[in-house]
């Protein structure tokens, strides 16, 4: 079964998030805050990430390019799920490595096409 | 003297009389604390009771909020008529969490929230609310028709942008008028600009934002804006232009850099052409550039002759590296590196071993052409700092001038 980490500090968005995808027939790792995504993608390898950009402690940025860094992780998809919509918060999140960007407020069922686009993408 | 007699008290009566009133007063005030201690206590048991019976009412209900925000269409269906449906306290109670998912969902998910929340009257009571002596509650009825893109309170929210008397009124219904999306509301939200006993109604900043949430649904009333007479409104049309990517308005941003009466704007309007893109603007931005125009405009010109990416404009920014201005001159080097191998080749050449290091105009230019090349480099070397946000092209979207 295909894995996807949620990542967000807003438990209704990470309850909103993990049911759509729980729905569209993921699996789904949801945890409140950077360090603990950064946890949970080294034990558990997601296939996808999805990481909110403004978390306390560690963000989403921070988490994005720790896992580009780390050999396991390197491959991991990430979709940013953020509120910062300007032209220069999206191609600071490319930069850090996402593969796409989403900007709240979103579209449920808009997240899961492009979960599924993503992963299509890396082959999974 | 007579008069003191008669009010003063003996010493040894005073001495007497003095335990008694202080116990007395002391009892008095340790039973108005207890008071005030067990009241907030109270209250606080109260608030915790509360809280406990709302979770306990919208616990079992969080599926049904979840299908109807990102269930399937039938599924949306059936959770709106149920939600519909509850009987009004258990409804009182899961209210918030309903209003709390407009703000976090968009598309369908929201239409249903909106739907719901139309058929439960609470976008009814809150238009009615707008008219509220307390200002709190017209602030947080504003509030809830901005989340839910109430395009039938635009009318009335523009009313009380212009004749509120709370600023935090105001500055919700710009918000609001924001989040709707309102282009009509577009004159109401420059004309909110203008000053008035030295201020203007509502911060420039807040403005800014809303009219950057219209969109390009702005232009045409951002454009005739060009012409207003309050400088911070055409100032703030002309960065809006810019940032919406309004390139029909690219002629009326042209005339702005070149006749505005105020260098505010005119600085506005260069970084808006370099932001627009098009080639037209080369000419107005060199011109805009030369050392007979003011300070802020020539530095925000040299910038977008930087990010027009126009390669005709690498002699004059070479020129510029030269400039006697350090302001303009350091701009230059960095705008010759967003023109790509052209500019490059050209910084080169200042900075080459040929380029004499001494004090002078072409000794400026040669350190000018290092220090781009070098910043270049260091750029495309070092990735940026986890977290850290890009060093904004130019000054924030807020604009701050004398009317």
């Amino acid at each position: 079964m295909t894995t996807v980490l949620v990542a967000d500090d807003d438990s209704d968005i990470r309850e909103l998030v993990s049911f759509k995808l729980g729905q569209a027939g993921y699996e789904v790792l949801a945890v409140g805050d950077g360090a603990e995504a950064l946890e949970a993608a080294r034990a558990h390898r997601p296939d996808l990430a999805i990481l909110d950009l403004m978390m306390p402690g560690l963000s989403g940025l921070d988490v994005c390019s720790q896992l580009r860094r780390e050999e396991a992780t390197a491959a991991v998809p990430v979709i940013m799920l953020t509120a910062k919509a300007q032209e220069q918060d999206v191609a600071t999140g490319f930069a850090a490595g996402a593969d796409d960007y989403v900007v709240k407020p979103f579209s449920p069922r808009e997240l899961v096409s492009r979960v599924q686009a993503v992963l299509a993408r890396a082959g999974s | 003297m007579r008069a003191l007699a008669a009010v003063a008290v003996p010493r040894e009566g005073l001495s007497a009389a003095l335990p008694g009133a202080l116990s007395w007063s002391l009892l008095v005030i340790a039973a108005v604390v207890l008071l005030l201690v067990g009241g907030i206590a109270a209250r606080r048991a109260a608030r915790r009771r509360r809280v406990e019976r709302v979770r306990r009412t919208t616990e079992p209900l969080r599926p049904l909020l979840l299908e109807l925000v990102a269930g399937e269409p039938e599924e949306q269906a059936d959770a709106a008529s149920r939600l519909a449906a509850l009987p009004p306290p258990v409804w009182r109670s899961v209210e918030p969490a309903v209003v709390a998912l407009l703000s976090k969902v968009r598309g369908d998910s929201r239409t249903e929230v909106v739907r719901l929340l139309e058929e439960r009257g609470v976008l009814g009571r809150a238009r009615a609310d707008l008219r509220r002596r307390g200002a709190v509650q017209r602030a947080r009825a504003v509030e809830l028709l901005g989340a839910a893109g109430d395009a039938a309170s635009v009318p009335a929210l523009v009313e009380l942008l212009t004749t509120d008397r709370a600023a935090e009124v105001r500055i919700v219904a710009v918000r609001a008028l924001g989040r709707i999306g309102a282009a009509d509301a577009t004159t109401p939200l420059l004309s909110a600009l203008r000053e008035q006993q030295g201020r203007s109604r509502v911060p420039p900043q807040v403005v800014a934002h809303a009219l950057l949430r219209i969109g390009p649904a702005a232009a045409g009333s951002l454009t005739a804006a060009l012409a207003e007479d309050s400088a911070a409104v055409r100032a703030t049309a002309c960065e809006i232009l810019g940032r919406v990517g309004a390139v029909g308005s690219v002629a009326a941003v042209r005339r702005c850099l070149r006749e505005d009466g105020s260098v505010e704007v005119r600085a506005r309007a260069a970084t808006a052409l370099g932001r627009l893109g098009m080639p037209s603007a080369l000419e107005d931005l060199v011109a805009a550039s030369a050392p007979s125009a003011p300070g802020t405009a020539r530095t925000s010109a040299v910038r977008a002759l930087g990010e027009l990416g126009d390669p005709r404009a690498v002699p004059v920014l070479a020129r510029l590296l030269a400039d006697d201005d350090g302001q303009v001159a350091a701009l230059a080097g960095p705008a010759l590196v967003e023109l790509g191998g052209t500019g490059r080749a050209v910084l080169h050449e200042a900075a080459g071993p040929d380029a004499p290091g001494g004090a002078g105009g072409r000794g400026q230019a040669a350190a000018r052409a290092r220090e781009a090349l070098a910043v270049a480099r260091l750029r495309e070397a070092v990735p940026a700092p986890r977290g850290a946000a890009p060093v904004p092209s130019a000054a924030p979207v807020g604009v701050g001038v004398g009317a």
